[in-house]
């Protein structure tokens, strides 16, 4: 069980970085920054999550659910962007073709949440400041860094949109069993 | 054909709204300098009202909270603006234009200090209103002529001058600012004056005041004068609704109050008004020696309520507690002037402004002046009408009554013959004590839940008090809150419960109350504090209600007998343990309520007085102190002396020299069993090394020097001629031996290395001391002046010894006329001689002071002497040590063992003027020399209360430690709190709960509880099979950390089990001649709780010491196991001392039975402690009794409950298999016990009666016959147990905890392929489209 949720934390974070890629590089730093003082602000909040508050979480029906109903919206959302980026059709974006290009993937905060508080676990005896700085820096660094890495090795949109579109497949596919365990 | 281009996404712009006016700012200069300008003039403006127009912003520091509301509330300016701040939180200075410090108890750190310096350079004014000269004054920018007309203002507290005194410090530090404040001159307080309710209205003489009292209709002619002292400067201080509101109430009750207030002259006019009362709101000491002699000796009682400074809700939170300097200065001081009722009469609480205000508590008032009426009424009562309750303490079933270190029945009946001698109507008191204990017996009896046999039994052939439930309930709704009482009916059921309860004629429940009355005088035993599955949970508190049966007696005594005393007779019930607040108890704490308003002595041993206190101030009682049993001969020293003698002459002549003797003197050893204390070999045909021999020699002197106490004492009966010499002998020899010894190394006869050599000073002047005290005592000369100091005081202590029982019942007597106790400290009168004569109030010590000076070096000593001997026997340094803190070892060694704590962390104290630790240091490294050891310590309940500063101050040394960087050694206090901070993540907190509890490392008992719980849990062995289930048991009972405020009494599942990894070592503070690991249940419920804890979390037992701290001038660490050996083999195996015993009654035989239970209690916590041949010699000594001493009889007639206690403990050992007997030994020790039974009845006690197991057992290895006699018996006292659904029992069986489940789904096999086949798929799309 925890395992597919690692993995599926895994695919979330791959699809945010792919759909990031897409952005204007200064756009990739806001969005790096943006998640970065994100993750400044979680820092106090995640030093008092313990195992079992997280293993309870993890366990209980309700929230499965609604984690899953998460997931699979935002799935939808991305593999929706896929699909509209590839429209020939040169009029001018709707709202939600604008809503869905802009959209960097919200449930990346989920991966930083879920990586800060374990980094927390796992680093005793070291200042939770010092933790939450570096860890905000290394969020900043991953997500500048991953998405343009994104663009630089795959140049092809039309590749990276596969990619991603595959990445949001799996996702599903581990959502119903994460779900379903 | 052209391809279609494929839209190019990345190029598309994202269109924001970006605002055009930016893009033109650059074009607008004139924008630019309209801002600029507006700027500049907001700064200007800025910097004009800074500089003329803002407040005078004044700090005050270190301000008793209420004096902080009053300066502030007496503000009327607008343009000063105060800021009152306890003295840690001022850190930084420079926000203000003038600091005021309170001088009283202030203490300014390094950085602190360095903060006032750099602000005063920068011109800001400090002033500090202090007028003593032991204070820390800071005054700085200020000449002389202001510094003394501030303290005219400030020191001289009234409204005005609180007033005028803000607005003089603005003219001073902000002369600029406008408008300028106008001030009035200082008021000057008269220095000592008289005053009352009316603010404003100050009398210089007593006639004055009386007049006014006259002229105001509130002066009663015959009623009593009270002297009534609030403070230093108080009348005039407006925060003083509580002292009006007392004075109020003390007029409305008929007395006249006369309220003083001063310094200078305050004796003076004590002495002159000569009140009938003092009634004194402490703080510090009401007088000097001469003052407080001069109380006493007219008899004025003094008494010391006090305001707390608490909120109401903190006040009721017993996990708020009162400590620190308003414990020393509300409470212990008070004690060393022989003050009564400690009790709360107001709180602080924020007013509507935001501030901290008294409010008087009125219930508390009222109780505590219907208290004052009652204590003086004692003076006006005739005895023969005064009405005297005392309750006596009792073992359950047959057993004896307790006390410690007397012999009840007949202490009890010469004290109740001394009342009827003072007139005291005592109709009905048989004639002889024997017929006296005889009724006891029936009708005092103490019945367990357990036992419905023996409760039948008790009500058919007792005289009980019944009450019916109506009335039971009325004087409940009467003496308990309601929220209270509803506690106990939650636990229990209605009223009257099922405890010795019946139905009346009408059928109307009734419950019966064990008690004898004597005409004027009541007599109860204590009942239970708990039942059923509680039941075994007590003595020393549970944190649960008390049952209807445990009130009803006291509410009888209370409101049925309308009781005008009530006395606790001998240490100690358990009343005082209930659970609540350690002092300032309120109606809503048990052991206030169920004492209620009346006047309260208690009889208590002086060998104990960290308990005396807390029944001091929890019962708010008059402790009046009895003797410890006499000490005498051990008969050891004779016993050994051939051997002892050999040994040295071996080791003077030289081992190796001397192979012949030296086998010789091995087999004697070995016959006597010595070896297998000391872990010595047993192969008969090597020799001892003299290293051996010398550890044999150390030994065997500690043995022949052990000091052992006789037969019981008994109130009102003088020390025999034969007990006075060997108790003053005691107290005395080994001070006149290091006399002698001090002399000799002072003419450099002997080396300062053989003066602290215990064995050899006792070897080499022992014997020369006590040849040179016998005759001087035996006929003390006239002249005194060329004796050696020592002799002197032998003479002294002598005389005291001798006058000690009659002031024993003298001060009782006096204390039931209403008159005062006399103070004195208390303790082991070896070690303290000072605690004589007895008959006296005892008091604590000042924690705040601790470790003393002395203390400290002791337990640096001692904690490096721990380190040495575990790094010889290990090869390293231990990684943490376990400690134990008392509260007797405590006040007798003024903290030594809390010096050994700081002193293995590296820390030491930092004191201010007053030699008060206020500070720490951490030791550098390089100077300590050695690591930084891990702490971690168990409190008793008591000393929680007495002391909880100290463990604040322990808290932040550990914290101290652990942030120690650059250390040349290992620092394992770092590495402990880190790897306990990991253990608790893994164990499921948060990392920042984790982080902030791995610092704490103090625990306690739960629930502001006092004991471990692991005396019940261990004799109740029937309910447990492995002792590992006693570990979950102690790691509940005293999980509750004690380290700061945040978490006081917090508790952790885990917590404590993290703590105690990696304990390497404990340690035992043992402080006192009168008990020993053997003899004192304590030990093993908390060393050997800890042992077997620590145990059952690393898989390794830890060595284990006692510091010793019995001898004055050698304190030193012993092993647990030596020093069991020692007592052993100094007493329960000592025919001299089974002699002596054995000229004791019940009481003192029931000690034998606790001693076994002890050693039981041993080898269930620490098996290692106790020797295997130990429950051989036992059996040999006692089964057999082959030294013929006649134990069998003696039993048989004094305490048969004890002999079977005895006999039961064996059985148990050997059913759990700590004794492996053999078929005969089993046999007779079965014959024995049932024969007891058999003839005597089942004395009923819980080890004999509540072990079903047990019970099997002995019926399984007995013939038929022999069963079917010994359940006929049992069956007699346990019989309608299955009928009465109430009161049965049932097994706790502590499960172990059951392991998680492991997650079937989610192996990780799947996911990594569904990966792996993702990755594979990617790479290949990649690869082709390139391609392509």
């Amino acid at each position: 069980m925890e395992y597919i949720f690692y993995t599926l934390l895994l695919f979330i974070a791959l699809c945010f970085l792919l759909k990031v890629s897409f952005y204007p590089r200064w756009g990739i730093l806001l969005v790096a920054s943006a998640y970065s003082l994100f993750t400044l602000a979680i820092g106090e909040w995640a030093t008092e999550q313990s195992k079992s508050i997280v293993s309870t979480y993890l366990n209980a029906r309700s929230v499965v659910q609604n984690i899953a109903i998460l997931i699979l919206l935002e799935a939808i959302v991305l593999i929706a962007f896929c699909f509209d980026s590839t429209r020939e059709n040169k009029q001018p974006a709707t709202l939600f073709q604008r809503g869905v290009f802009l959209y960097p993937g919200l449930l990346f905060t989920w991966v930083i949440a879920f990586s800060v508080i374990h980094t927390f676990w796992n680093l005793t005896g070291i200042n939770f400041r010092v933790i939450t700085c570096s860890s905000a820096v290394i969020v900043f660094l991953t997500i500048a860094g991953g998405a343009n890495l994104a663009r630089s090795l795959i140049k092809k949109q039309v590749l990276r949109l596969e990619l991603l579109f595959i990445c949001c497949f799996c996702i599903l596919i581990f959502n119903i069993i994460f779900t379903g365990n | 054909m052209q391809r279609k281009k494929k839209p190019d996404i990345t190029n598309n712009r994202i269109i924001f709204m970006l605002p055009q006016s930016i893009c033109s700012i650059r074009k607008n200069k004139k924008l630019y300098s309209g801002v600029a300008v507006f700027l500049l003039i907001l700064a200007g403006t800025y910097a004009t009202y800074t500089h003329w127009f803002s407040p005078t912003r004044i700090l005050i520091v270190n301000p008793l909270p209420a004096q902080a509301a009053d300066i502030l509330l007496n503000n009327d300016s607008r343009h000063i603006r105060i800021t009152c701040l306890p003295t840690e939180k001022a850190t930084s200075f420079k926000e203000y234009d003038a600091v005021v410090f309170y001088g009283r108890g202030l203490y300014l750190n390094d950085k602190q200090q360095a903060a006032v310096e750099q602000c005063s350079a920068k011109g800001i004014r400090f002033f500090t209103n202090s007028l003593r000269n032991f204070n820390v004054i800071v005054n700085r920018n200020i000449t002389a002529e202001q510094q003394s007309l501030l303290l005219a203002y400030f020191g001289n507290a009234s409204r005005q001058n609180y007033r005028n005194g803000v607005r003089y410090l603005r003219h001073i530090a902000t002369p600029n600012k406008v408008p300028e404040e106008s001030y009035d001159e200082p008021f000057t307080l008269p220095a000592n004056l008289y005053y009352h309710q009316e603010y404003g209205k100050y009398f210089p003489a007593k006639e004055q005041l009386t007049a006014y009292l006259k002229a105001k209709d509130i002066y009663h002619e015959n009623g009593r004068n009270i002297a009534f002292i609030a403070g230093v400067s108080f009348p005039t201080e407006g925060n003083r609704s509580h002292v009006d509101t007392l004075i109020s109430r003390l007029t409305r009750a008929g007395f006249n109050v006369y309220p003083m207030a001063g310094t200078s002259r305050r004796t003076e006019m004590l002495r002159d008004l000569r009140p009938d009362a003092i009634v004194y709101l402490p703080m510090g000491r009401l007088g000097n020696d001469s003052l407080i002699r001069w109380i006493h000796t007219e008899n004025i009682p003094l008494f010391s309520p006090f305001p707390l400074l608490q909120s109401t809700a903190e006040w009721l939170d017993p996990m708020k507690p009162v400590s620190g300097g308003t414990l020393t200065a509300r409470v212990l001081v008070p004690e060393i002037d022989g003050a009564m009722a400690p009790l709360l009469i107001a709180t602080q609480n924020p007013h509507e402004s935001g501030y901290h205000l008294y409010t008087p508590e009125k219930e508390r008032i009222n109780n505590f002046v219907s208290h004052l009426q009652k204590y003086l009424l004692l003076r006006d009562k005739p005895n023969r009408d005064k009405r005297v309750a005392i309750c006596c303490f009792k073992s359950p079933g047959k057993d004896a009554l307790l006390a410690s270190g007397m012999e009840v029945i007949p202490s009890l009946y010469n004290f109740l013959k001394r009342l009827q001698a003072e007139g005291y109507d005592l109709t009905g008191l048989p004639a002889t004590v024997e017929a006296f204990g005889k009724r006891i017996y029936q009708d005092g009896v103490v019945p367990g839940s357990y036992a419905p046999g023996a409760q039948q039994e008790f009500l058919a052939k007792a005289n009980p008090v019944w009450l019916t439930r109506t009335q039971y309930e009325t004087w409940a709704g009467e003496v308990i809150p309601a929220d209270k009482y509803r506690e106990i009916t939650d636990r229990y059921g209605p009223a009257p419960g099922e405890l010795l309860v019946r139905s009346s004629e009408n059928n109307e429940q009734q419950i019966a109350v064990a008690c004898l009355q004597f005409g004027n005088v009541l007599l109860f035993p204590q009942p239970r504090p708990a039942l059923g599955d509680d039941d075994f949970k007590l003595i020393h508190g549970a944190p649960v209600a008390p049952p209807h049966s445990y009130l009803a007696p006291y509410l009888y005594m209370q409101k049925g007998f309308e009781a005008d005393a009530l006395i606790h007779f001998g240490t100690h019930g358990n009343l005082e343990y209930t659970p609540g607040k350690n002092v300032a108890l309120s109606q809503h704490d048990w052991a206030d309520a169920l004492v209620g308003d009346l006047p309260h002595f208690y009889y208590y041993t002086t060998g104990n007085v960290g308990e005396g206190i807390i029944a001091k101030r929890r019962t708010h009682a008059v402790l009046v102190t009895y003797l410890t049993p006499p000490f005498v001969e051990s008969g050891m020293r004779q016993r050994y002396s051939a051997l002892l003698d050999d040994i040295h002459n071996l080791l003077q002549e030289g081992v190796e020299n001397r192979p012949s003797l030296a086998l010789e003197m091995k087999k004697e050893v070995i016959k006597s069993g010595l070896h297998r204390d000391l872990e010595l070999d047993s192969v008969p045909g090597t020799p001892y090394t003299a290293e051996e021999w010398d550890k044999l020699d150390r030994y065997m002197e500690e043995i022949a020097n052990e000091k052992i106490t006789g037969a019981f004492y008994t109130l009102g009966q003088a020390y025999s001629a034969r007990d006075l010499m060997t108790t003053t002998l005691a107290m005395s020899v080994d001070e006149l031996a290091y006399e002698l010894a001090r002399t000799e190394r002072d003419k450099g006869a002997i080396s300062t290395e053989q003066l602290q050599d215990f064995a050899f000073v006792n070897r080499q002047y022992l014997s020369e001391a006590k040849r040179i005290l016998m005759p001087v005592l035996q006929n003390p000369p006239q002249d005194t002046a060329n004796l050696y100091e020592a002799v002197k005081n032998a003479l002294t202590y002598k005389n005291l010894l001798q006058q000690a029982s009659q002031n024993e019942l003298n001060a009782m007597i006096r204390g039931l006329n209403g008159g005062t106790v006399f103070p004195a400290p208390g303790g082991d009168p070896v070690l303290h001689p000072n605690v004589l004569p007895t008959g006296r109030n005892m008091f604590s010590i000042n924690a705040e002071m601790t470790p003393g000076k002395r203390a400290w070096e002791e337990g640096k000593r001692l904690a490096e002497n721990t380190l040495e001997r575990y790094k010889e026997k290990h090869g390293d340094y231990p990684r943490k040590a376990g400690y134990t803190f008392w509260a007797g070892e405590f006040i007798t060694t003024e903290g030594a063992t809390i010096a050994q704590a700081l002193w293995m962390l590296g820390v030491e104290p930092v004191r201010d003027r007053q030699n008060r630790a206020v500070d720490l240091r951490l030791i550098p490294s390089e100077e300590l020399g050695r690591p930084r050891i891990n702490i971690v310590i168990q409190v008793s309940g008591q000393l929680r209360d007495i002391a909880g500063s100290r463990l604040k101050m322990l808290t932040e040394a550990i914290q101290l430690a652990a942030a120690a960087t650059n250390d040349l050694y290992p620092n394992y206090v770092s590495e402990g709190t880190l790897l306990q901070e990991k253990t608790l993540v893994e164990k499921g907190l948060s990392p920042k709960r984790a982080r902030e509890m791995s610092g704490l490392r103090i625990f306690g008992p739960v629930n502001s509880g006092y004991s471990t719980g692991m005396l019940s849990y261990t004799e109740n062995s029937g309910k447990w099979d492995d002792e590992s289930e006693l570990v979950e048991g102690y790691l509940n009972n005293m999980g509750a950390v004690y380290g700061d405020d945040d978490h006081w009494g917090a508790v952790e599942k885990g917590l404590l089990a993290s703590a105690l990894d990696r304990t390497d070592l404990l340690i035992q503070p043992r402080q006192s001649n009168t008990w020993g690991p053997l003899s004192l249940d304590h030990v093993y419920e908390f060393t050997g709780g800890m042992s077997l804890a620590v145990k059952t979390v690393t898989g390794k037992e830890p060595d284990a010491y006692m510091a010793d701290y019995r001898n004055r001038n050698n304190k030193r660490l012993q092993p647990v196991k030596e020093a069991v050996a020692v007592e052993a083999r100094a007493t329960i195996l000592n025919p001299a001392f089974i002699r002596e015993r054995m000229k004791g009654e019940a009481t003192t035989a029931q000690m034998f039975g606790e001693t076994f239970r002890n050693i039981f209690g041993w080898n269930v916590m620490r098996p290692s402690a106790i020797d295997p041949e130990l429950y051989n010699d036992l059996y040999k000594c006692y089964i057999l009794d082959e030294k013929k001493l006649g134990i069998h009889a003696y039993f048989d007639r004094v305490n048969p409950a004890a002999w079977q206690a005895m006999t039961s403990v064996l059985i148990e050992s050997a059913r759990k298999g700590y004794w492996k007997p053999t078929e005969e030994q089993l046999q007779t020790t079965l014959a024995a016990h049932t024969a007891s039974i058999e003839n005597n009845g089942a004395g009923c006690t819980e080890f004999i009666c509540d072990n079903e197991k047990l019970q099997n057992y002995i019926t399984h290895h007995l013939s038929s016959g022999q069963a079917a006699t010994f359940n006929r018996n049992m069956k007699q006292v346990k019989e309608s147990r299955t009928t009465d659904d109430g009161v049965v029992l049932k097994q706790e069986k502590i499960s172990p905890p059951q392991p998680d489940e492991e997650s079937k789904a989610g192996h990780p096999v799947i996911p990594g392929v569904i990966i792996a086949i993702v990755l594979i798929l990617m790479v290949f799309m990649v690869y082709k489209r390139n391609k392509e």
